[in-house]
């Protein structure tokens, strides 16, 4: 196993190289020694090559927040389980770039679209955005009915692309 | 004085709360409603009284006046607080409830009408000699015409030329606005705003207004009992993303006394003439050349009004709920002193630099900040989850010191400090903004977001953060800790080792 | 417990010169460890690439807990047999860390000739699943080979220890409690569909996974039936329809983590509770024992030099000190576990063999693993030593070492001949692990004795067909007699043949070491009933 860390959509390998009363870790092939003292649950003090510096954290399954340096760093743990709910890489497929609700269902299942259509209209927040379709085809499947919300990247619609387009 | 004998608060989040401090320094019994997304809210556990409230969505249930109304005769409650958002500026519900003899907390249902609906306030302004932006409004023929009618048809307005805004007639707060840089875009703009408009505002109506993009947005804010009006002077709101604001100051540094005494004269002005009682807001376009415009008017509580409360030392939500009682102004102009300078930042659930893409999550640690000047305005608790079902703003942070370089200083300070974790908040890009120098020498506009885009970029971590950051996610990390702590001996003490 | 004290001087001529000799030793075995573990034909390469899997180690490395060791055994085997056709005997085995347990990993190395089984395979499996027996660890196979090597099946198949015993091997972990964990990566067919079969617990995946007990082309030509891989066996088949497997993968790195989530599970277990300080880094620089091993193996070195290097603190209580002192014995601990350490300071006289075999009655009835530093000529004959009752006295030495319930451990650090390989736990004795160090020999006799004696043979022999050597021819003959028993004793032939654990560069002593005493704390012991006799 190697722990990966996303940081800022870079991948950052992290591995313990030896623990005794201070751990020696690698990151991204530079090696050093930390030590780490929680004042609380949340709040802590990491000590490295000897420099103090002050945190607080916490964590959402393989989400991780770090405060420190007056912002917050938000860091993904990599994991190595494919998620069968991201499936949906067909070239028809579009994500959403972020959470919201289905507005109006345009092309319904099986419905034909040719390529930049508007298929449905999805609303974050205050913003409206039409998605269109990604390639001309046959609806398979609408990810979310009108008035429904998704999260970020489901999948909100998948086209059956015409066999031209595939090749 | 005439007081409520209860006060039922028609809202959420960090201005439900911001109400019932209000009420609780005025000793009116409180009664929050709440959906049950809501019910661990600091404002449920707080007010005197709370009663769940249904409906197909979270906001669905805030804007059920029927259920509202019947929660106020049942629990007997003589006045509501809409706060902002919702039916704040809903000259409907204003109605019913007088109708069921309870009190609206804001303005009458006709000076709502009159002043919340943005194609009439702008007549009525305009016919009262004041100075509105050049504009069209835009009825359902108008997309039938051929493109060069449509153009001399903006031809015709004196002043109109591109680029222009589509605004929703029924709108508010950024919603269902859209900039049009040529007539090539304005159809497909036209129809997508005004399907927004219907679906936030249940009208359509749309209308078209020259865009000065370099203009300032400045308010004024104002009180008044129906028969006086006075000004709390101005607040400076140019900067915002997605015509909403994030950074919001009073004073504005935008000018001298003599064109803040005219310009909060002429909101005064506007004010008197429609009777206006209440607490209110006029917002004005301010152009570089010392011309300004009525924007529209806002007949509630604002987001931002607390910078107003730092540097005039009043209670604005207070003010309200006296005069909604039936309470003369208790201030006189000669009574407004300023004093100082405040800053509010929007703190927003987004991701600033990507977009301002709205994010959700959870609360999963909050320390706000402390110290001298600060306050801190939320509704915000741990385990709170953040959906897109409310709006991304989730608390904001006002700051007053004695002067704006000072003001300054301690917001970042305090932005630094606090620490929100769970979910991707703007912190970091407000900072960018408070530390840019066009900022700090007060030069904005509302352009300022997209002027200075490459500067208010994601600073690049240094390697040793990087270092920090890494050591502290992985050391923290439950996953990697219980491997750790299950590793049996001598093995952690070898370490990675081959042979 | 007091410190030794070393009398090695670092900057002496000769220590110099050992070191030269050892670092170049050194050098070839590490050259030779990356010849095995990484030269692959590129046709083997490109098949992997072309599958999508990953290369056997990269597997290895993303199974194993982060920051962890993994402790490989027999690295060398097979690679003086079969002209270097399977380098490593083509599997990877060891003891590493998943989940927080200490697991043995049975691994195929798909990447040279499909991981298909030599002979020396099925041995060096064979071997792996005995230490997890003897030390009752759970086993995580991750299997991707082709079967059998069919060119030499017939040494390779039916015997009581060739691959058949394998299997076996894994209903007898079965029966003991240890657990298993099969991650099928490629076919297992035919005998090697047990290897899941036998799991408890298996992961497949998708694609290049399978198992049967015969693929589609022998289908094809016993019943006709014309089936396709994944119809027959495949991920999806077997953890929906036959439930022959449990999990199913998308990828390799999937089946991984499922199964490090698998091993998670399992229970933690109670170890037997060792004496234990916490553990201190040699007070000497293991790395001096370079200079300490001498560059000709006639050379004698005082063994508390080579222990001051591996234990902690180079602390050892030495027992009875001044008697038999050819045999060091003493305690000591290492990695912070209490062992006894018996250690060869020259030939095995009467009173050394019975100081031996004192210690290690006295370790057994007190729960102390025994550790064997091997460099030992034999033990000594002669017509006094018989008198005074050698052969009896090594017989007492063997008894007791053969019967003790403690673990026993061995390193062979230099010479290992005749009946003093037995003696001090050679690989016929059951030590839980035997590790040897590059310079070393195994032999029945010394290289220089066993050359005289073939050819004092040699020499008859020619004598009796009426040829009569000259000096010249009889030096020739010498030397080639010598050369080929040095060749067949050096401890690459040995290792290849799988005698041993694997060659360790002596630094790697104390790490091997203290992973093989926690291993060893898995299996029970202990609890031995008797009076221990000063001999």
């Amino acid at each position: 196993m190697q722990p990966i860390y996303t940081l800022n959509d870079n991948e950052h390998k992290v591995t313990p190289l030896r623990r005794n009363s201070q751990i020696t870790l690698d990151v991204d092939g530079h090696s050093f020694d930390a030590r780490l003292h929680w004042h609380d649950a949340h709040h802590g003090e990491i000590t490295i090559n000897g420099a103090p510096h002050e945190f607080y954290a916490a964590q959402d399954d393989n989400k991780l927040f770090i405060h420190f340096d007056g912002k917050v760093w938000n860091l993904t743990s990599v994991d190595e389980f494919s998620s069968a709910s991201e499936g949906a890489d067909s070239a028809g497929a579009v994500t959403a770039p972020m959470p919201g609700v289905v507005v109006e269902v345009y092309a319904p299942v099986g419905s034909r679209v040719e390529e930049g259509d508007a298929v449905l209209i999805i609303e974050s927040m205050k913003l409206q955005t039409e998605i269109k379709a990604a390639v001309s085809g046959v609806v398979k499947t609408i990810g979310a009915q009108a008035g429904a919300s998704f999260d970020k990247g489901a999948v909100l619609i998948d086209i059956d692309a015409d066999e031209a387009t595939e090749s | 004085m005439a007081i409520f004998k209860k006060v039922l608060i028609a809202n959420r989040g960090e201005i439900a709360l911001r109400v019932l401090r209000a009420l609780q320094q005025l000793d009116i019994p409180s009664v929050a409603i709440y959906h049950d997304s809501d019910k661990h809210s600091p404002v449920v556990r707080q007010a005197d009284e709370t009663v769940e409230i249904v409906g197909e969505s979270p906001t669905a249930a805030h804007l059920d006046v029927q259920q509202i109304i019947d929660i106020c005769q049942r629990l007997g409650v003589d006045g509501v607080h809409p706060g902002y958002g919702f039916l704040s500026e809903n000259a409907g519900f204003a109605k019913a409830l007088a109708a069921a003899g309870i009190t609206f907390i804001g303005p009458s249902a006709d000076v709502i009408e009159l002043m919340g609906d943005k194609i009439t306030s702008r007549n009525f302004v305009q016919e009262s000699g004041y100075p509105v932006p050049p504009s069209l409004t835009v009825d359902s023929t108008l997309l039938d015409k051929s493109r060069d009618e449509i153009e001399s048809l903006i031809n015709s307005v004196e002043g109109m030329k591109f680029p222009l805004v589509v605004k929703a007639s029924a709108g508010g707060g950024g919603k269902g606005m859209s900039i049009v840089n040529s007539i090539d875009e304005l159809e497909g703009t036209l129809r997508v705003a005004s399907s927004e408009a219907q679906k936030y505002f249940g009208d359509d109506r749309v209308y078209l207004e020259r865009y000065f993009s370099s203009a300032r947005h400045i308010e004024v804010q104002i009180l008044g009992d129906g028969v006086e009006a006075i000004h709390i002077g101005e607040r400076e709101c140019s900067v915002q993303r997605r015509f909403q604001k994030i950074v919001e100051e009073a004073p504005s540094p935008a000018f001298g006394e003599e064109k803040r005494m005219e310009i909060c004269e002429v909101a005064v002005g506007i004010a008197k003439s429609a009777n206006y009682s209440s607490a209110g807001t006029v917002e004005f376009l301010y152009t570089p050349e010392g011309e300004f415009f009525f924007l529209e008017m806002n007949t509630r509580i604002q987001v931002e009004h607390p910078v107003t409360e730092l540097v005039y030392d009043v209670d604005l939500v207070a003010e309200q709920i006296r005069i909604a009682a039936g309470n003369s102004l208790s201030l006189r102009q000669n009574d407004i002193q300023k004093d100082g300078h405040a800053i509010e930042c929007r703190l927003c659930a987004e991701d600033a630099f990507n977009d301002f893409m709205p994010e959700t999550g959870k609360v999963l640690y909050l320390k706000e900040p402390v110290g001298e000047g600060v306050r801190f305005d939320s509704g915000l608790y741990v385990n709170q989850a953040i959906t897109t079902a409310f709006d991304p703003m989730l608390a904001k942070l006002v700051v007053h010191a004695p002067t704006r370089e000072l003001a300054i200083e301690r917001c970042i300070a305090a932005l630094k400090q606090l620490v929100l974790l769970g979910i991707k908040v703007n912190t970091e890009y407000l900072v960018k903004v408070l530390e840019h120098p066009q900022f700090r020498c007060g030069d904005i506009d509302t352009a300022f977001v997209n002027t200075h885009a490459q500067d208010l970029i994601a600073e690049e971590p240094t390697r040793e953060q990087q270092q920090v950051v890494l050591a502290a996610a992985y050391l923290s990390d439950r996953a990697t800790q219980l491997l750790l702590e299950a590793t049996p001996e001598p093995y952690a003490a070898i370490g990675h080792w081959r042979n | 417990m007091r410190r030794i004290k070393s009398n090695i001087n670092t900057n002496s001529s000769e220590f110099k010169e050992f070191k030269q000799h050892n670092q170049s030793l050194l050098a070839e075995f590490h050259r030779r460890q990356e010849k095995a573990r990484h030269e692959r034909p590129q046709r083997d390469l490109d098949r992997l690439a072309k599958q999508n899997k990953m290369l056997p180690r990269e597997r290895l490395e993303l199974l194993l807990d982060p920051g962890t060791p993994f402790l490989e055994f027999s690295s060398l085997g097979a690679c003086e047999a079969y002209d270097g056709a399977a380098p490593s005997a083509n599997c990877i085995t060891g003891i590493g860390i998943v989940g927080g347990r200490e697991v043995v990993i049975n691994a195929s190395d798909s990447s040279n000739k499909g991981g298909a089984w030599f002979p020396l395979t099925a041995k060096k499996i064979v071997r792996a699943l005995d230490i997890a027996i003897e030390n009752r660890l759970p086993v995580i196979h991750m299997c991707d080979s082709a079967g059998g090597y069919l060119p030499l099946q017939s040494d390779l198949f039916g015997d009581k220890y060739m691959s058949g015993r394998i299997f076996r091997n894994q209903t007898q972990l079965s029966k003991l409690g240890c657990k298993q964990l099969a991650l099928v990566f490629g076919h297992c067919t035919a005998g090697g569909a047990y290897t899941p079969g036998l799991s408890d617990y298996s992961v497949i995946v998708n694609g290049t996974g399978a198992v049967f007990l015969g693929g589609p082309p022998l289908v094809k030509a016993a019943t006709g039936e014309d089936v396709t891989v994944d119809e027959l066996g495949g991920a999806r088949m077997h953890t929906s329809v036959s439930g022959t497997c449990d999990y199913y993968a998308d990828n390799e790195r999937e089946a991984i983590a499922i199964g490090r989530e698998v091993v998670s599970q399992w229970e933690q277990p109670q170890k037997f509770a060792l004496q234990r300080e916490a553990p201190e880094d040699p007070y000497y620089d293991p790395s001096e024992l370079y200079g300490i091993i001498p560059n000709d193996i006639k050379k004698q070195f005082d063994i508390r030099e080579v222990i001051a290097r591996i234990v902690d603190g180079s602390r050892f209580a030495e027992y009875q000190p001044d008697y038999g002192t050819t045999m060091v014995c003493g305690f000591a601990n290492i990695w912070g576990y209490k062992v006894g350490i018996l250690g060869n300071n020259g030939v095995l006289f009467n009173d050394s063999t019975l100081k031996a075999t004192h210690f290690m009655a006295l370790c057994n009835q007190n729960n102390v693993p025994l550790v064997f530093l091997q460099n030992i000529t034999g033990y000594m004959i002669g017509k006094e030593y018989e008198q005074r009752g050698i052969t009896k006295d090594g017989a007492k030495m063997l008894m007791v070492q053969g019967g003790v319930d403690v673990p026993k451990f061995t390193v062979m650090t230099n010479g290992s001949f005749g009946a003093g390989n037995y003696g001090m736990c050679g690989r016929s004795w059951d030590a839980r692990t035997l590790f040897a160090w590059p310079q070393s020999q195994i032999a029945v006799m010394g290289s220089d004795q066993a050359a005289n004696t073939l050819v004092t043979i040699k020499v008859n022999q020619m004598k009796r067909e009426g040829i009569e050597p000259t000096p010249q021819e009889l030096e020739e003959i010498r030397a080639e007699v010598l050369r080929n028993y040095e060749n067949s004793t050096s401890a690459y032939a040995t290792s290849s043949e799988i005698w041993d654990d694997g060659i360790i560069d002596p630094v790697d002593t104390r790490n091997a070491l203290g992973m093989s005493i926690s291993a060893s704390l898995n299996a029970p012991f202990g609890g031995t009933q008797y009076g221990v006799m000063r001999y």
